[in-house]
């Protein structure tokens, strides 16, 4: 479904370029659960972009990323973007437009514009009174609401891709883990491809079944999840491993 | 240990809207506390109070000898008591360096402001010179909540509120931040108020843990037996969201207690 083949990108400041992605290679086919692991400046969030067609002005792209075939850096994400390929956002609160009821921001996305649809669309991920979510207003939603709309908006057109961008990093795991759960069902239900992009190695391994990790704009390992977490074969796989916080005594890394 | 910190019957109404109920725990010296809840527990309140950003609409906090609650703190008690917060930026002011904004709370109370002390506290928190000049944009996460960190170690104070001090940062990083969190505690003999949402990180940073969910406490006892034979089914259900790295530690999260069981328990 997404297929990235030496994607560079580069960005300009001040006058300096900076590499912030080195030749990377990526696929996640249909109904696959991919994830793409590092720490913030590792160039992620910036692949996450590129992918998307959302780069800053201050960035450039080379290389291809192909989506369903098509390379995207030639044909544009017209058409494909917010319908076929969309993305949920680390911070729900300012991923959602703060003058809008709920219902008008889902309509001004959706395809189908029936209000049942909707409602029904907010009950799939976990909303229990989908009508007074849908007259609400964002500032009048809890942060883990807010986060299940802007779930909702990415689902409401069946988009064939789904990239996570750290989905409700800074909300509670309660809805971090709702959050993967419902995407999870939808790669498993509707053939719905998936990339999470994330730094965190206990939601890789409760979500993804194939592991990317980046460092420094370079993918340093891959691999079926399982096999990356018993066994990293990098160093700085194994630091990642080693700095998430244990039940069982304190985080090394 | 003697008590630093005594939390009586704490409660905060915004309105009708309750935010805190009948909260009590306390905190001795050098000791570390860890405040665990999701988002609108009153975790956030909580800490508010004890600093004095806000007071509270009943009950009692004692530091000390000082009663805290419905009075303006002295001098005194507002430098022994301060806030770590989430995210630097938004407390940072962002057109003055790293070293002015930490030299702020010493302008505040009077107290030897020069580049010595600036190069101290930056040498506290492991920032080299070089970043008492440079400003919070130019700095990274983990950067920044140094700068924090050593702003409010600036005033000398005997309990900081840490209010979700790692959580903006990447796992490497907040690894770092704990381990010195950590070593400043023993080596000052601080104690801690540490509030996070992220019940794994609790064993880390804490010798006690307070759970929290819609404003009362639930739950509150060592670290090690709060997350190994947790009594309320809302701390099962925290410890069963925790995401685990391995089989191991999958072993040690409950099964996930329904809401019915969550919501029968607190009523």
């Amino acid at each position: 479904m997404l297929n990235v083949a030496g994607l560079e990108v580069v960005i300009r400041r001040r006058g300096t370029t900076a590499r912030v992605v080195r030749g990377l290679d990526l696929s996640v086919g249909a109904g696959q659960r991919v994830a793409l692991v590092g720490e913030s400046g590792s160039g992620k969030s910036m692949t996450a972009r590129a992918i998307m067609g959302l780069l800053p002005p201050t960035a450039s792209a080379t290389g291809h990323v192909r989506f369903d075939g098509t390379d995207l850096f030639e044909a544009g994400w017209a058409g494909l973007r917010g319908s076929r390929m969309t993305m949920v956002f680390q911070d729900p609160m300012s991923a959602l437009n703060p003058v809008f009821r709920v219902e008008d921001q889902l309509r001004a996305i959706a395809r189908s514009r029936e209000r049942s649809r909707l409602a029904a669309l907010l009950e799939s991920v976990a909303i229990r009174d989908p009508e007074r979510v849908l007259r609400s207003y964002p500032f009048q939603l809890s942060g883990g609401m807010a986060q299940r709309v802007l779930l909702a908006a990415a689902l409401v057109n069946e988009p064939e891709l789904i990239v996570a961008d750290e989905p409700a990093t800074a909300l509670d795991a309660e809805i971090q883990q709702l959050s993967l759960e419902l995407l999870a069902r939808r790669a498993r239900d509707e053939g719905t491809a998936v990339l999470l992009i994330t730094h965190h190695l206990g939601l890789v391994r409760a979500f993804a079944e194939q592991v990317y990790v980046m460092r420094e704009g370079e993918i340093v390992e891959r691999g079926p999840t399982r096999q990356i977490l018993r066994a990293p074969s990098h160093e700085y796989t194994r630091s990642l491993l080693a700095s998430v916080p244990r039940l069982s005594g304190a985080a090394d890394g | 240990m003697a008590e630093l910190l005594a939390v009586r019957d704490l409660g905060k109404r915004y309105g009708r809207v309750v935010a805190l109920d009948g909260i009590s725990l306390g905190i001795a010296e050098g000791e570390s506390l860890a405040v665990v809840g999701q988002s609108g527990s009153g975790k956030t309140t909580l800490g508010r109070l004890v600093v004095g950003l806000e007071r509270p609409t009943a009950g009692s906090i004692r530091y000390r000898d000082g009663e805290l609650a419905h009075r303006s703190r002295t001098r005194a008690e507002r430098k022994a008591i301060q806030l770590v917060p989430q995210d630097p930026l938004s407390t940072l002011n962002p057109s003055r360096t790293a070293g002015a904004n930490v030299a702020l709370p010493l302008v505040v109370h009077g107290l030897p402001r020069g580049r010595a002390r600036l190069v101290e506290l930056f040498d506290k928190v492991d920032l080299a010179e070089r970043f008492v000049d440079r400003f919070p944009s130019e700095l990274s996460g983990g950067q920044r909540q140094r700068v924090a960190i050593a702003r409010a170690l600036a005033t000398g104070p005997r309990l900081i509120v840490l209010d979700e001090p790692t959580s903006a940062l990447d796992v490497l990083v907040q690894a770092r931040v704990v381990r010195l969190l950590e070593r400043l505690r023993q080596d000052l003999g601080i104690a801690y108020l540490f509030i996070t949402h992220d019940l794994a990180l609790v064993n880390s940073v804490a010798n006690r843990v307070a759970v929290l969910y819609r404003g009362r406490l639930v739950e509150l006892g060592p670290t090690d037996s709060v997350l190994r034979k947790p009594q309320h089914p809302y701390t099962r259900r925290l410890l069963s969201n925790v995401a685990v790295v391995d089989e191991a530690e999958e072993r040690l999260k409950p099964a996930r207690p329904d809401d019915e069981a969550v919501d029968q328990e607190f009523a």
